[in-house]
């Protein structure tokens, strides 16, 4: 099974639970998620899914500037986005709870 | 080390663009916010010097498909489609027109073709009035030259006091209309199309009997007036003439 299929239903779940350890820009949501193992994840589909959550009124944004680079939007977690993160953390842990025993089961028989 | 820098910033530019062109079809501020980050993601991705950034992201119209889709912007996949040919084929219209406006211009020696064409306007209104006068002196309704200064009736001095006339009338309103709101100009802009399409027929159907009977110029002063008071002057001589001025005047 193809692993992307399945990022592209958590992502959203993914990029909130990365940016409530830690504020960060596009790029580095981008690599904290591929260090966390979710190394399919697509450059593209992390900023659209950023902008779409902060669209969504989930996340704040704010500039900093840099002296040497670029300046960099950085992406924060708010508590309508604490919210949600909590909400989609249960959906996703019945679910697994429903594959695994699924899995297990069906392995068992 | 400055080289490879300055090809990766080509580089970014280039993949950038691409990728501003295939969400070309959404609205302009729903397209920026979506690509407001992507300069400094390429650059940093670039800058990592893993490979170029097609080996790295794919080609820029799969990064914009995944960036789109993700950002939620894909849910009318049939109507996007339509609505990004139109937009495209209207910007690439609007491009060439703007191209061809200053290279033409230039080559002319002006900053853009628009500007010749208002500086040309003054004589346009004097033809234009020329051609009302014309059209004004074409009594008859046979479609034929009437000389550069046409006959009233049978007064030379009434042809020109009306060519003056028009001519005058023509500069006054083109002076009016020129700083006149848009639907003035748009009846005026009809007006003169008209008659530009006037004097074309009458143009053509003059050539086409100057053609037949072999005569050219003002008709009235190289041939004497005909006996038959209905038959254009410049067909005098051929017997068949007369019709085919007509035909040929009322077809154009």
């Amino acid at each position: 099974m193809d692993s992307t299929q399945l990022l592209k239903g958590v992502l959203d779940l993914a990029v909130l639970a990365v940016v409530r350890d830690q504020d960060g820009y596009g790029y580095d949501i981008v690599r904290r998620l591929r260090s966390a193992g979710l190394h399919e994840v697509g450059d593209a589909s992390v900023y659209g899914t950023l902008r779409r959550l902060f669209q969504a009124g989930l996340l704040t944004t704010y500039v900093v500037p840099s002296e040497t680079g670029p300046h960099r939007k950085y992406y924060a977690l708010n508590d309508a986005g604490r919210a949600q993160l909590e909400l989609s953390r249960k959906v996703w842990a019945e679910f697994a709870t429903s594959m695994h025993t699924l899995l297990d089961g069906t392995a068992a028989a | 080390m400055n080289a490879p820098t300055l090809i990766s910033s080509l580089e970014v530019e280039q993949y950038a663009q691409a990728v501003r062109e295939a969400l070309a079809d959404l609205p302009a501020a729903e397209r920026e916010e979506l690509l407001e980050d992507l300069p400094d993601h390429l650059a940093e991705v670039a800058a990592e010097d893993e490979g170029t950034l097609r080996e790295r992201l794919g080609d820029p119209q799969t990064y914009a498909a995944e960036l789109r889709a993700a950002a939620g912007l894909d849910t009318h996949p049939g109507r996007e489609t339509l609505r990004a040919a139109l937009a495209r084929s209207y910007r690439n219209g609007a491009d060439l027109a703007t191209r061809l406006d200053t290279g033409l211009g230039r080559a002319m020696g002006y900053p853009r073709v628009r500007d010749l064409a208002r500086a040309l306007r003054p004589g346009w209104w004097v033809l234009r009035g020329w051609i009302v006068a014309q059209l004004l002196c074409d009594a008859d309704e046979v479609h034929h030259w009437h000389g550069l200064v046409p006959d009233a009736g049978t007064s030379q001095a009434g042809g020109v006091v009306i060519t003056i006339a028009a001519i005058l009338a023509s500069l006054w309103l083109g002076r009016r209309t020129e700083h006149a709101s848009a639907w003035p100009r748009g009846i005026a802009t009809a007006v003169s199309v008209a008659l530009v399409v006037w004097a074309l027929t009458v143009l053509t159907g003059y050539l086409g009997s100057a053609a037949t009977s072999y005569e050219f110029g003002p008709a009235s002063s190289a041939t004497p007036a005909p006996a038959a008071p209905t038959s254009p002057p410049a067909a005098g001589t051929a017997p068949i003439a007369p019709a085919t001025a007509l035909s040929t005047g009322r077809s154009g």
